[in-house]
Formats: structure tokens, sequence, C-alpha cells
């Protein structure tokens, strides 16, 4: 999948985004991070341009939200009905049992799922035989985000949203 | 206010509350069965809130911030909770404002803007929906909330627990806020924690 280099709009938030080069979520994989300030459009980034390249090229995908814990509710009622005891499943495990459900999926996106798991190797661990492109938004420090990604040998590619000039929101989509 | 017990649960419950959409489907056959308990509505007519619902594990979060003198006199001791899950009850600054206050507090609204305009969120009004706002802006702005709340009121003496609230935001507006909070609980004998792997810290 590819995101080609450009301006991209989103009205709807009032952003303004300035991709400067070509992004590619390559087929050899990999692990690509995204992190920006507050409000500088990371979540509206994953949701309004990569979701929809994605959809577009018909790759199936896995999309853990920032609001982990309302999500959940919504997983351990999916997985009620697909059959599965989980009225005293641990979130972990809830979480583990959807991604081996979801064997299908070659994308996994997780949107500041650090701030819940620091250590979200398990993650890795759980999916890295079917998932072949992890896009991560994050606030953490380079080197914990590469140790965690690192363990498990996957390369990374790093982009930074910054804001151009201040209240107008054009954000700059760039390589670190 | 108004006891709406056994009804259909409205559909402004999903947005206000956050309730995702298989939660919504058991919540007349909760009210039936007498799981809820209660279902109070508020009125201007969007707002509303729930008052014993014992499935809903996070409901001592958004009670927290909606009760406070209510929630010092029955868990004296205990933490005021701001969970990045359940940060607001209602979809506005005015509405989250009108129920703590139970008026259009203007003066109120205005310090929580303008100290939002500190942590370049420019395009912040008391009518903007919280879910125009990113995470770490609705973050910031129920930490702000809370503070000038707690200001207004003149509370002392609290234990307040942010979680998952730093992680949310970014390393400048991390630090502006952790300056903020040590000045601000300086002054009022107001302890602040986070939780981390299920411990909690605390930082100030």
């Amino acid at each position: 999948m590819e995101i080609r280099k450009g301006k991209y709009r989103l009205e709807n938030r009032n952003l303004n985004f300035d991709i400067v080069d070509d992004l590619n979520f390559n087929n050899s994989g990999g692990c690509f991070y995204f992190r920006g300030g507050n409000g500088f459009g990371k979540t509206s980034f994953l949701e309004k341009i990569i979701i929809p390249a994605l959809k577009t090229d018909n790759l199936s995908y896995l999309y853990i939200g920032q609001d982990i814990r309302t999500q959940l509710y919504t997983l351990r009622a999916l997985l009620s009905i697909q059959g599965f005891k989980v009225s005293d499943t641990d979130e972990v495990e809830l979480l583990r049992l959807w991604i081996d459900h979801s064997q299908s999926a070659s994308v996994l996106i997780l949107d500041e799922f650090d701030k819940y798991f620091p250590d979200y190797g398990f993650i890795f661990d759980w999916s890295d035989a079917f998932i072949r492109t992890y896009i991560i938004v994050t606030h953490r420090e380079m080197n914990c985000r590469e140790a965690v990604a690192n363990h498990h040998r996957i390369c990374n590619a790093r982009f930074e949203l910054i804001n151009i000039d201040g209240r107008l929101k054009n954000i700059r989509v760039r390589n670190e | 206010m108004h006891h709406n017990q056994g009804r259909q649960a409205p559909d402004y419950l999903r947005k206000t509350l956050q309730i995702p959409e298989a939660m919504m489907a058991l919540i007349p056959l909760c009210s039936r069965l007498g799981i809820i308990s209660r279902l109070n509505v508020c009125f201007p007519g969007s707002l509303c809130y729930i008052a014993g619902i014992s499935f809903y594990g996070r409901v001592t979060s958004f009670m927290a911030i909606y009760n406070l003198n209510g929630l010092l006199d029955k868990y004296n001791g205990e933490f005021l909770i701001l969970e990045f899950n359940h940060l607001f009850i209602s979809s506005s600054i005015r509405e989250e404002v009108w129920l703590l206050q139970r008026k259009n507090d203007s003066p109120l609204i205005g310090k929580i803007t303008q100290a939002a305009r500190e942590f370049d969120i420019h395009e912040v009004s008391d009518e903007r929906d919280f879910e125009t706002y990113s995470g770490g802006q609705k973050a910031i702005l129920a930490c702000l909330l809370t503070m000038t709340l707690i200001d207004d009121r003149k509370i002392r003496g609290l234990k307040l627990l942010l979680n998952n609230i730093l992680d949310s935001i970014s390393e400048e507006n991390r630090s502006k806020l952790i300056r903020k909070f040590k000045e601000f609980c300086s002054t009022r004998d107001i302890k602040l924690f986070t939780e981390k792997n299920g411990h909690i810290q605390e930082i100030i």
C-alpha cells in the first residue's frame, strides 16, 4: 500500500496534511511509527487517510483505538456471539482471542496502545505469523519504541506530524 | 430530574456515555431485571447521567467528576479518578459545566478555555463537541475542568488519580500540565497520583 505525497484536506477536522514523501507501507512488512503533538491529527490521519487506503487496496486490518477500554466491551460482545466464554476473561486474554481469530488480517494498527501496555511485545508474539505491517501511533521516546520492535526483528520507519503555522492546522507528515 | 426506569435506552446515552452498541442493547433488559436501579435524566434535554449501573465498571470515574462534594463525603480518603476512557459525560464544555454547577457558569467556562490555549488548544469553545478534539486534547480539557472546579469550590485535601491521562499527552504538553498541577496542588493540599502497571504512584 502506498500513500502518495501531496496535500490532503480533512474538512470536518479543519486539518490540512502535507505529506512530504510517498508513504510506502510495503509488502515486505515492517513497523511504522507516527508521532506528533496533541491535536495534530495522528488519529485522524489513521482514520481518514491510512484506513481508507487500506480499504481501497482490499487489505484486511485490525485496529485497536485509543479508547481501548470502550472497545473491549464490544470485543467481549463480539466474541460471546462467536461462542467464546469470555465473561471472566481479562482484557489481555480478550485481545489475544480476538487477534488469534483474525488471521486474515495483514495490517495491525495500534493507536497509543503503549499507554495501556508499556511493554506491548506480546502483541508481536501473537500476530507476527500473519501480520506483515504494524502501524503504531505513540507519544513515547524513540528508544522505548524501537526496543519493543527490534526485539521482534521488525524494521522501523518513523514519521512525525509537525505543525507548520500554528493555528491554521497545517500539518506536515515527514520521515523522522 | 426525571425517573426513566425500564424504558428503551435513548440514543443520546450512547453519545454521552460512549457505551458501545452491544451494551446499549443490554440496557433495557438490565433495567427490567433491576440491574439498573435508576436511570436519571437531567435537563436540559441532551444531558443525562446514570446512577446505579452495577455492570459498568468505570462508572465511578465519571460520577467522580460530576459530584465532587458527594464523592468526597462518600469516599472520604479515596481517590478522585480521571480516566482516559471516560473523561466526560456530556458533549461540550458548556454542558459539563452546567452539570457540575447547575447553571450556565460563564466565568468558569472562560477560565477553562483560557487555560486550554496555554496548551495550544486554540479552537476551544464552550459549545464545541468533545468528539472533535483529539484524545490528548480531551485529556487536557478534563484536567483543566477538574482543576477549575476544585478551585471554584475551594476544595482541599484531595487525592487525584490520573489514569492513562499523562500517557495520552505529548511530551511538551505533559511537562506543562505537570507544572500546572504542581503549582495548583501545593496551595490546596492536593496530592496527585498516576497508575502504572497496576500500581498507584504519587507524583506530586
